[in-house]
């Protein structure tokens, strides 16, 4: 399987990962992960020759030039061990690394046959006497991807400063929504913690829980009736993770210091609309949001906060 | 990477009954090989000097037992079995060999390869995606003196590891490929069989194929087990049978044929259900 999953951060998408991993049973020793970088290259990615000093007997110095398996590279030889037993290839964070660049030729072998013998196999080789040194059941230089190594990747769509992965690469991978709507569906959520929502500026507070304040952030976000940023900017439930069994002064902390810097930066600072804002006209700066918040002032915005008693009776 | 060639404790004991007998020994020296050292050396030189990426750096025996167990075979133990071992330990690609002064060429390959890749294959038939019998890398050494290895059976046996992708070295040197020149009516410098009619006619006699049969019209091949069932004894010829019918299958897969198992209907024999399992797949 190539499969990405994609959607808004702290949605659980590399909690999806895991929960796919974990339900084949494979040991650690058959998962490989790594997350991709601005400077992430394609030697990290399949490996690169790095000098080795050595000392001889005489005491003088011998470099030589070895071949340092990137992760890739370990994957394979991993699946080709035992081609009946799964290999994971886990790689967090795509769109922040330059798929192209890293992938290079490995790019070719993405493509499966469904059919024959060789079903599952890449359908097109690539000749790579590096990576296929250590293969045995690789009699040349030609590499293909056997049926059971899967590549699992995760793709946070807000994140800026991303490159764009092109369509010819992303249509070789399947692409697995993750909601932002809250889990369990039908139970008791999870990290569904109170938090308390300065309601005016007499300081009267509502505790509100956290999958109605995020429920209602993203409708606000997104809805074009109020910022209409689009689904990219909404928060996933697991945005903030927040402590079990913490105080509510800890999960104050936690909101101040994870969630309102997105909020300001991503979300409010983004927004074009001038009669609809998220935050209260008393807020000018991010640092008068910080403060007002730690001061249990009031933030949110009369409109924000007719749409948190919306979402609370259903109606939003 | 290198590896470590874990063999048989058998092994050892086979070279040894081989090198007391003066026959055999004699034919041993003709090819620079004196000692059992020796030949193990020599079958490490030798498969290092073909498949240099095994990189055999020694060698140690086990248990049959331990093999078993660390290969995944299900099914009886066998002392022709080995494997490669990495450095962390893992095995890489299984081992057999042809033993020494074994005199029945019907059992060549098939008494020492099949059985394990047959139990091996039980317990991973569920998992495979691909149509290959074998998850692992397979490497034989005939390390056998007899002329067995010159008669045209042994030789169809080569042929079809070959086919199946296994590697094979003969510690002496003998060639196998002749045996096709017969299919070779163009005169080709270097004929293979690319084709389920090539290897139909290494099978035919006087046009008829008593292991499987192409109906090229149909696009089928209508696996026959008469030869099996009506054997006195039918598991070892299920063996020498799976040898020969495994390439038909790989070459009808790629061809686009079906593949008709309805003859298996009335085989009671536990090693059709796995072949069924197999054919089930494609």
């Amino acid at each position: 399987m190539q499969i990405i999953y994609y959607g808004a951060p702290g949605t659980g998408k590399s909690y999806s990962v895991d929960e796919l991993v974990k339900a084949t049973g494979v040991g650690d020793d058959r998962i490989f992960r790594t997350t991709f970088h601005p400077e992430y290259t394609y030697n990290d990615f399949v490996g690169q020759l790095l000098p080795k000093v050595e000392r001889t007997a005489s005491g003088s110095t011998n470099i030589s030039y070895e071949f340092t398996k990137g992760v890739f590279t370990r994957a394979l030889e991993k699946a080709y061990e035992d081609t009946a037993k799964e290999v994971f290839l886990i790689i967090e964070e795509m769109s922040r690394g330059e798929c192209a660049a890293i992938f290079g030729d490995i790019f070719q072998l993405l493509d499966r046959e469904f059919q024959g013998v060789d079903k599952g196999f890449s359908k097109y080789f690539i000749n790579n006497d590096i990576i296929a040194k250590d293969i045995i059941a690789i009699t040349d230089d030609k590499i293909k991807l056997p049926p059971k190594f899967n590549i699992l990747g995760t793709v946070n769509t807000s994140d800026q400063n991303v490159f764009v992965m092109d369509t010819a690469f992303k249509r070789r991978f399947e692409w697995h929504y993750i909601s932002t709507k809250p889990e369990p569906i039908g139970g008791a959520y999870k990290n569904n913690v109170d938090i308390e929502v300065i309601l005016d500026n007499a300081g009267a507070k509502k505790p509100v829980k956290w999958v109605d304040i995020y429920g209602t952030l993203n409708k606000f976000i997104s809805d074009s009736r109020y910022l209409g940023l689009g689904e990219d900017k909404q928060l996933g439930q697991f945005f903030i993770e927040f402590k079990t069994g913490g105080t509510p002064s800890e999960h104050k902390n936690q909101v101040k210091n994870k969630l309102l810097h997105y909020l300001w930066s991503d979300i409010h600072k983004s927004s074009y609309s001038t009669e609809i804002s998220l935050f209260d006209s008393s807020v000018t700066s991010f640092s008068e949001l910080y403060d007002a918040y730690e001061d249990d002032k009031k933030i949110f915005s009369d409109k924000f906060i007719e749409c948190i008693e919306l979402w609370l009776r259903g109606s939003l | 990477m290198n590896h470590i060639l874990v063999l048989p404790e058998e092994f050892e004991t086979k070279l040894n009954e081989a090198h007391a007998n003066n026959d055999i020994h004699t034919k041993w020296l003709l090819i620079g090989v004196d000692t059992v050292k020796d030949m193990i050396n020599r079958i490490i030189s030798k498969m290092n000097e073909r498949f240099p990426k095994l990189n055999i750096t020694n060698y140690r025996t086990e248990s049959k037992d331990n093999i078993k167990e660390a290969i995944g075979n299900r099914g009886s133990n066998s002392i022709y079995t080995g494997y490669f071992e990495t450095e962390e330990g893992n095995v890489d690609g299984l081992f057999f060999y042809i033993p020494p002064s074994l005199n029945s060429g019907n059992d060549f390959l098939t008494r020492q390869v099949m059985p394990s890749l047959l139990g091996i294959y039980e317990g991973i038939s569920h998992d495979m995606i691909d149509l290959h019998f074998n998850n692992r890398p397979i490497f034989i050494a005939n390390i056998n003196e007899t002329n067995r290895s010159e008669q045209r059976a042994v030789k169809v046996s080569f042929i079809c590891a070959e086919l199946l992708g296994f590697q094979y070295v003969d510690i002496f040197e003998r060639e196998f490929h002749d045996v096709l020149e017969s299919l070779n009516e163009e005169g080709d410098d270097e004929f293979q069989i690319s084709s389920l009619a090539d290897f139909n006619r290494l099978f035919e006699t006087n046009g008829n194929n008593e292991l499987f049969e192409v109906k090229s019209d149909e696009k089928v091949l209508q696996l026959l087990s008469a030869k099996v069932t009506t054997s006195k004894n039918p598991s070892a010829e299920m063996y020498r049978y799976l040898l020969k019918i495994l390439p038909a299958i790989y070459l009808a897969i790629e061809e686009e044929y079906q593949v008709n198992v309805d003859d298996f209907n009335n085989a009671h024999l536990n090693m059709f259900d796995v072949i069924r399992t197999y054919i089930s797949k494609i």
